[in-house]
């Protein structure tokens, strides 16, 4: 079996998902001092130009909404014309994530601590 | 989208915001508006975090910004005095936002994960309608 081990360098980020990375760099930038203060996790999904700013919360709030669609304006503002950004705000008792998700997440709160 | 035109005189943010039917999830369909001289709504200021957060200041925090925030003011008085061009409504959600060109304010587009670092900009997004804020753009956009 052959398997590839040669991990990117500054030179070489050929095989990297550029766009997608793009879009996770860009999400940061626009999600600065934006995030809902419950929020239990924020990602992005990206489709070419189709991208959704998802944030799971434990209670989607009108306020919630709103400091996602910011978040989501602020990240077409940095992408272009082009981009289609739209939102989802997904009620979650913790934050839920796993290996199949196409969610591209960049936070996750901390769990609970037991007891 | 239509052609561009003449920013602003007739009707206020708001209402060329919902004038223009912004579809939800973003994307373009905006044209050109007409503002109120008289209902000029006050920028955000720099005292709140919406419009702080795009003036070169202690709470900067991304993207495009003005080294004073009295040129933030300034454009939303062109836009309602019908100096500045309408290019474009957008939207997202319930946050529609408007695209100007303002030729009398500078701004300073940053963007630098797109490699754009500190350019000087007379285009701008006003944000907001009961408060708007505003933000400069790339000089690159178009619509």
């Amino acid at each position: 079996m052959d398997i590839v081990t040669t991990l990117p360098t500054p030179q070489n980020l050929e095989g990297t998902p550029l766009w997608e990375n793009y879009l996770v760099a860009q999400l940061t930038q626009a999600a600065l001092g934006l995030v809902p203060g419950n929020a239990l996790a924020l990602g992005v999904e990206v489709d070419e130009f189709d991208i959704a700013v998802v944030c799971q919360v434990p209670q989607a709030t009108a306020a919630v909404v709103d400091d996602v669609e910011e978040i989501a304006q602020e990240l077409m503002f940095l992408l272009g014309e082009r981009a289609d950004v739209s939102t989802r705000v997904e009620t979650r008792a913790v934050a839920t994530m796993t290996p199949q998700d196409s969610t591209v997440w960049i936070y996750a709160a901390r769990d609970p601590e037991p007891g | 989208m239509g052609s561009p035109s003449r920013g602003a005189s007739g009707v206020g943010l708001a209402t060329l915001l919902r004038a223009e039917g912004v579809r939800s999830g973003g994307g373009s369909s905006g044209g050109p508006g007409r503002g109120d001289p008289a209902g000029v709504e006050p920028v955000a200021g720099g005292s709140t975090q919406k419009q702080a957060r795009h003036i070169n200041g202690p709470n900067y925090r991304h993207g495009g910004y003005f080294d004073d925030a009295a040129d933030a003011q300034k454009v939303l008085d062109e836009f309602h005095d019908g100096t500045a061009t309408v290019l474009g409504v957008h939207g997202t959600g319930n946050n529609p936002f408007v695209v100007v060109r303002s030729p009398n304010v500078r701004g300073v587009n940053h963007n630098p994960r797109s490699g754009f670092h500190h350019q000087p900009t007379d285009i701008f997004f006003i944000k907001g309608s009961s408060s708007p804020s505003v933000v400069p753009a790339t000089p690159g956009w178009t619509s």
